[in-house]
C-alpha cells in the first residue's frame, strides 16, 4: 500500500522540491503544509504514514509541532522526520529531546531522500 | 739526683781538710750533722787506749765540746745515766737527773727499750745508731735527734740535737717548694739547670712536659732537644747556647718544639749562665714557659687583623673606620679602610690628614642631622646609625648608611669603629619596592576585575571593590564569609577539587567558570584565575584569585553562536531549494514536462539570488563590523545621493506598482557616498516590499539648522548628545505598507530579526539589511530610528551630522 506523507515547511520552493522527490522516486503520495498549524489540522483530519517536520517555522516551530503531535491521540503514533537546516550541534542537542524517528539535514540529494526516509522508518526499499 | 751526689761527695772531700767550727758553719745543716759526728768519732778513736784511765767526766767537759748545742749523755748500756752535758742552746729544760740514775725509772717503758735497743746496737756493731724522736714540752711538739756512739765495752755517748727548728724550716722549705711547683705548673713555667763542668742537665718536671719527654725517665741530651725543636729554631737556638757556654751571654728565643704527636708547642726560653768570680760560666740557669696559646692568640689576631684588614679593603662600595674624640683635639681618624675612594672619591690617606674632607662630599641637610647623631652619641654612649646623602665626583646622588658603635677611653677620649656603606641601590629597591606596592595597591584596588586573597580554608582575607561590586556584597560582609558560602552548589565540587590541589601543590594556579550567587540572590557566572602564594617554608599562605564577569562574554558568545546558528540556517536554505530543484533535473525525470522542468529551474535560479543577496549582505556587514575596510568619508550632494538611491530601486518599485516620492534637499554633506546610497535603497527597497500596489513611498531630507527644526525632530526620539546640535541632516523613507508592532520596532535592526520570519522568503530579503543600515549609520556618527503605525505604514529616520 502507497505510503502518505505530510511535508511540512514555510519555504515553498523546498516543500515543492521534496513533494517532487517523494512523489517522483518513491512514488510515495504526498500532503504539504506551510505551517504548523496547518500541518496539525492535517494531521488530525489525514491518515499519514509519517511527516517530514522543518523546525524554523514561523508562529508554530517544529518543536511546537512536535509537542502538539504527541500530545494528542490521533497523531502521536505518527513517526515524525526532521528535516532541517540547523545543523549545528546546539541544535541537534535541542533534538535529542524530541521523540522523533530521525533527522534529515538540508541540504539533501532530492534523488536519495526517500531511501533514507524509508530506512529511519525500517519500511521495505 | 746525680747534683745532690756531687755535693754529697764534696762534704765528704772537706772533711779530712778542716775542723775548723767556721767551717761547719759555712756548709749546711747536713754538713753539722756529719762533722760532729767525725769529730766525736775522731776524738774517740784518738782515745780510745787511755779511756780507761781518764775519769770518764773529763771527756764531756773538753771546751770544744762545751760550744756544741747538743746535750751529750754518756750512759751506761744498761740505762744508766753516767754523765751529763747540758747547754743552755738546747732549748728543752732537763729534769734534775742525778747520776747513776736509770732510764727505766723516768721514761715509758717503749722510749726506755728504744733507748737501749740502740745503746746495744751501737756496742754491738761499733756503729753510730741515729734516731729521731718527737718531745711534747709545754704542749709544743719539738723534734729530736739521738746519735748514739758506742764507747766499748758497755757505754755510749747520746748525743742529743734539737731539730725542731730544722723540721719547721723543712716543712716551710716543703710548703714553698709546693707552692712554686704549683705556681709553675699554673703559669706553665719551667725551670732548667745546665752544669757545665758535669754537662748535667737538670729539669723541673713541667720542663719534660713542655719537651714531651716522659718525666719518669732522666733528662734529655741535647741532641734529643735538637731533634725536638722546629727545624728553622735550632741554628738560632745552637747559636745562642754556645754563645752563653762561651762568654756567658744571656739570650731568651721563642722556640717551637714539636711533641711526638706532631704538636708544635711555642716555648719562651730564657737562659741566665752562672759565673764564677773570674767570670767565666760554669753553669747555665734558666727558665721556660709555654706560650703556645699566646703565640696562637697572637696569631689569630694578626689573622683577624689582617682580615679586618682585607674586608675594609675590599668592601663592596663601602669603608670601615675608626674616629677618636678628644677633648682637647677634636675629632680624629685613626683607622679608614681603602673602600673610601671608591665609594666617596677621597683617598684614605688625605681624610687621616685632614677628617674635615668628608664634609665636603655630604649633602648640608644630611650633615647637620649626623652631627646631632654623633653628638648624642658623644653624650650618652649610644651608637651612631644613619642614612645620608652624599655627592659623587660625577655629581650624583649618593646614599650612604652609616652605623658606628662608641667606647669611652681613659682621658675622656671617646673611639668609634664604624662602617659607611653603600645603600644607593637598596634606596633605589625601596623606591621601587615602594612604588611596586603602591602599583600594586592600586592595582588591587582599582582592577576593573574582582581580586581576593583566599585563606587556606576558603576564608576571604582581603578583596577589592571590583569583587564587592560584581557580588553585591560590602567588603566587610565578604571578610566575613568563605568562597564556599556563596559559590553555587553544583559548581562547589569542581571549585574545591581545584582548590585541594593547589593546596597540595599538584598545580601551580588553576581557572575554572563557576556560578557564584550575588547578596541579591542573582547567579554571577565568573571566570576565575587562582595561584597559591606559599611562605619560605612552603605552606600555604593564600589564595590570590581574578574572578572576571563573563556575563558580557557569554552573551557575545550566544550572539556569535545564534549568528552562525542562524547564518547557517539562511544559507542551507536557498542552497536546499537549489540542491534539490537541480539534483531533481539533473535525474531527467522532467524531461518530457518542461512545464515542471521550468518551476525547478526557477526554484534553483530564484534561491540563487537569494544566495548572493545574502552572501552579499553578510559580507556587507562583515566589512562594516570589523573597521578592516573603514568608509571613506567625503563630501557628497544630498540630492544626488537621494537620485541614485531612488535609481537603484525604481524598477522594483514600478514592478511593485508603488509610486515614489522624492523630496530632495540641495545640502552638502560629509559622508561615505556609497555607504548612504546603500542605506537609503535598503531603506526604500524595504518600504515597496512592504508596500501594497498603488501605494506611495516617500523619500524625504531635511536639513536641521535652527534650534526649533531640531527640537520638533526630538520628539520623534532621544538622540544622542552629538545629534542635538544643528545644522543637522534628516532623512526620511515612509510607506503605507502593514506597519510594524511596537515591540518590534529596535529588534528589527539586529541581525536576521525579520518582522516575520517568512519575509526573507517573500519579500527576498536576507534579513540583514537593516542591521547594514544602522552600522552604515553609526559610521557616520548618526542615528536610525523608526516610527510606525499598524496598518498604517512606518517611517524610517535617519538623522546625520557632517552638514557642510
Amino acid at each position: 500500500m502507497t505510503k502518505r506523507l505530510l511535508i511540512v515547511d514555510d519555504e515553498d520552493d523546498i516543500r515543492d522540491v521534496v513533494q517532487v522527490s517523494l512523489e517522483e522516486f518513491a512514488g510515495w503520495q504526498t500532503l504539504t503544509a506551510a505551517s504548523g498549524a496547518e500541518a496539525l489540522q492535517l494531521a488530525q483530519t489525514t491518515p499519514l504514514d509519517a511527516i517530514l517536520l522543518d523546525i524554523s517555522m514561523p508562529d508554530m516551530d517544529g518543536f511546537e509541532l512536535c509537542t502538539a503531535l504527541q500530545a494528542h491521540p490521533q497523531t502521536q503514533s505518527i513517526p515524525v522526520i526532521v528535516l532541517t537546516a540547523k545543523v549545528l550541534q546546539r541544535d541537534r542537542t535541542r533534538f535529542a529531546q524530541l521523540d522523533v524517528a530521525g533527522i534529515i539535514a538540508k541540504p539533501f540529494n532530492p534523488v536519495v531522500i526517500w531511501q533514507q526516509v524509508a530506512a529511519l522508518l525500517g519500511w521495505p526499499q | 739526683m746525680q747534683l745532690r751526689s756531687h755535693l754529697i761527695a764534696q762534704a765528704a772531700n772537706l772533711e779530712g781538710v778542716s775542723w775548723g767550727l767556721p767551717l761547719w758553719l759555712g756548709w749546711g745543716l747536713a754538713g753539722v750533722g756529719l762533722l760532729g759526728l767525725g769529730l766525736v768519732i775522731g776524738r774517740r778513736q784518738g782515745l780510745a787506749v787511755g779511756l780507761r784511765q781518764e775519769p770518764i767526766a773529763q771527756l764531756l767537759t773538753q771546751p770544744i765540746l762545751a760550744a756544741l748545742p747538743d746535750l751529750i749523755i754518756r750512759m751506761h748500756r744498761d740505762g744508766t745515766y753516767l754523765e751529763i752535758k747540758s747547754t743552755t742552746a738546747f732549748p728543752i729544760k732537763l729534769p734534775n737527773f742525778d747520776l747513776g740514775v736509770n732510764i727505766r725509772s723516768f721514761m715509758p717503758p717503749v722510749e726506755a727499750e728504744q733507748r737501749l735497743a740502740a745503746a746495744a746496737a751501737a756496742l754491738k756493731t761499733g756503729k753510730i745508731q741515729v734516731y729521731e724522736f718527737p718531745l711534747v714540752v709545754e704542749g709544743k711538739p719539738l723534734w729530736q735527734e739521738a746519735r748514739v756512739v758506742p764507747l766499748p765495752p758497755d757505754e755510749v755517748l747520746v748525743v742529743v740535737r734539737d731539730l725542731t727548728q730544722r723540721h719547721r724550716m723543712e716543712a716551710a722549705l716543703r710548703q714553698s717548694q709546693a707552692r712554686l711547683s704549683l705556681a709553675q705548673q699554673v703559669a706553665q713555667l719551667g725551670d732548667w739547670e745546665f752544669d757545665l763542668e758535669a754537662q748535667i742537665m737538670t729539669w723541673s718536671t713541667t720542663m719534660f712536659y713542655h719537651w714531651g719527654f716522659d718525666p719518669a725517665q732522666p733528662e734529655p741530651g741535647l741532641a734529643e732537644m735538637l731533634e725536638r725543636l722546629h727545624v728553622d729554631d735550632r741554628g738560632p737556638w745552637q747559636q745562642a747556647l754556645t754563645a752563653a757556654i762561651a762568654a756567658g751571654t744571656p739570650y731568651a728565643l721563642d722556640l717551637r718544639v714539636i711533641d711526638p704527636s706532631g704538636e708544635i708547642r711555642y716555648l719562651d726560653w730564657r737562659c741566665e749562665p752562672l759565673l764564677n768570680p773570674a767570670g767565666q760560666p760554669i753553669k747555665l740557669m734558666g727558665i721556660s714557659l709555654e706560650i703556645t696559646r699566646r703565640k696562637q692568640t697572637e696569631a689569630a689576631l694578626q689573622e683577624r687583623e689582617a682580615m679586618l684588614r682585607a674586608i675594609g679593603d675590599n668592601l663592596p662600595k663601602g669603608y670601615i673606620y675608626q674616629i677618636v674624640h678628644q677633648p682637647d683635639k677634636g675629632f680624629f681618624y685613626t683607622y679608614i679602610s681603602a673602600g673610601i675612594e671608591s665609594l666617596l672619591g677621597l683617598k684614605p690617606e688625605a681624610v687621616l690628614a685632614d677628617p674635615g674632607l668628608i664634609r665636603q662630599v655630604g649633602l648640608e641637610a644630611d650633615l647637620a642631622l649626623a652631627d646631632q647623631q654623633v653628638q648624642r652619641s658623644l653624650d650618652t654612649l649610644c651608637p651612631v646609625e644613619l642614612q645620608i646623602r652624599n655627592r659623587t665626583v660625577t655629581g650624583e646622588i649618593q646614599w650612604s648608611s652609616i652605623r658606628s658603635v662608641p667606647r669611652r677611653l681613659a682621658g675622656g677620649r671617646t673611639v668609634w669603629d664604624g662602617l659607611e656603606v653603600d645603600i644607593t641601590e637598596l634606596k633605589r629597591s625601596e623606591a621601587a619596592l615602594r612604588s611596586s606596592e603602591e602599583e600594586f595597591r592600586l592595582a588591587f584596588a582599582n582592577a576593573p576585575i574582582g581580586i581576593s586573597l583566599v585563606a587556606p580554608n576558603g576564608q576571604f582575607l582581603k578583596v577589592n571593590q571590583g569583587y564587592c561590586q560584581l557580588l553585591g556584597y560590602s567588603e566587610a560582609e565578604l571578610l566575613s564569609l568563605s568562597f564556599q558560602q556563596i559559590t553555587h552548589p553544583a559548581d562547589l565540587e569542581a571549585d574545591l577539587a581545584g582548590f585541594e590541589r593547589l593546596l597540595a601543590g599538584e598545580i601551580d594556579t588553576f581557572q575554572l567558570e563557576k556560578r557564584f550567587l550575588s547578596r541579591q540572590g542573582g547567579v554571577i557566572p565568573v571566570a576565575i584565575d587562582t595561584a597559591l602564594v606559599r611562605d619560605s617554608y612552603g605552606q600555604p599562605l593564600y589564595c590570590i584569585g581574578h574572578i572576571q564577569d563573563i556575563r558580557d562574554r557569554r552573551k557575545v558568545e550566544r550572539m556569535k553562536d545564534e549568528f552562525i546558528s542562524v547564518v547557517s540556517h539562511e544559507l542551507r536554505t536557498p542552497l536546499t531549494s537549489i540542491r534539490g530543484a537541480l539534483g531533481i533535473l539533473g535525474t531527467g525525470v522532467f524531461q518530457d514536462r518542461p512545464a515542471q522542468a521550468n518551476h525547478m529551474l526557477d526554484i534553483a535560479i530564484s534561491n540563487s539570488d537569494r544566495l548572493v543577496r545574502l552572501v552579499n549582505d553578510i559580507l556587507s556587514l562583515e566589512r562594516l563590523t570589523s573597521g578592516k575596510v573603514p568608509l571613506v568619508m567625503e563630501t557628497c550632494q544630498v540630492a544626488e545621493l537621494m537620485e541614485q538611491a531612488v535609481g537603484s530601486v525604481q524598477a522594483i518599485a514600478d514592478q511593485a506598482e508603488v509610486a515614489l516620492a522624492v523630496v530632495p534637499q540641495a545640502a552638502l554633506l560629509r559622508g561615505a557616498p556609497d555607504a548612504l546610497i546603500q542605506t537609503l535603497t535598503n531603506l526604500l527597497s524595504n518600504a515597496i516590499k512592504f508596500s501594497t500596489a498603488g501605494s506611495t513611498v516617500w523619500l524625504q531630507a531635511s536639513l536641521l539648522t535652527s534650534e526649533e527644526q531640531l527640537s520638533s525632530a526630538l520628539t520623534l526620539t532621544a538622540l544622542p548628545t552629538h545629534l542635538q546640535q544643528p545644522p543637522l541632516l534628516l532623512f526620511a523613507v515612509t510607506d503605507q505598507g502593514r506597519g510594524i508592532p511596537a515591540d518590534k520596532l529596535e529588534v528589527i535592526f539586529e541581525q536576521f530579526q525579520q518582522v516575520d520570519a517568512s519575509d526573507s522568503r517573500k519579500k527576498g530579503g536576507t534579513g540583514l539589511g537593516l542591521t547594514i543600515c544602522r552600522n552604515i549609520v553609526q559610521q557616520h556618527r548618526g542615528h536610525i530610528w523608526v516610527s510606525s503605525c499598524l496598518g498604517q505604514g512606518s517611517t524610517f529616520y535617519v538623522m546625520l551630522p557632517g552638514v557642510i
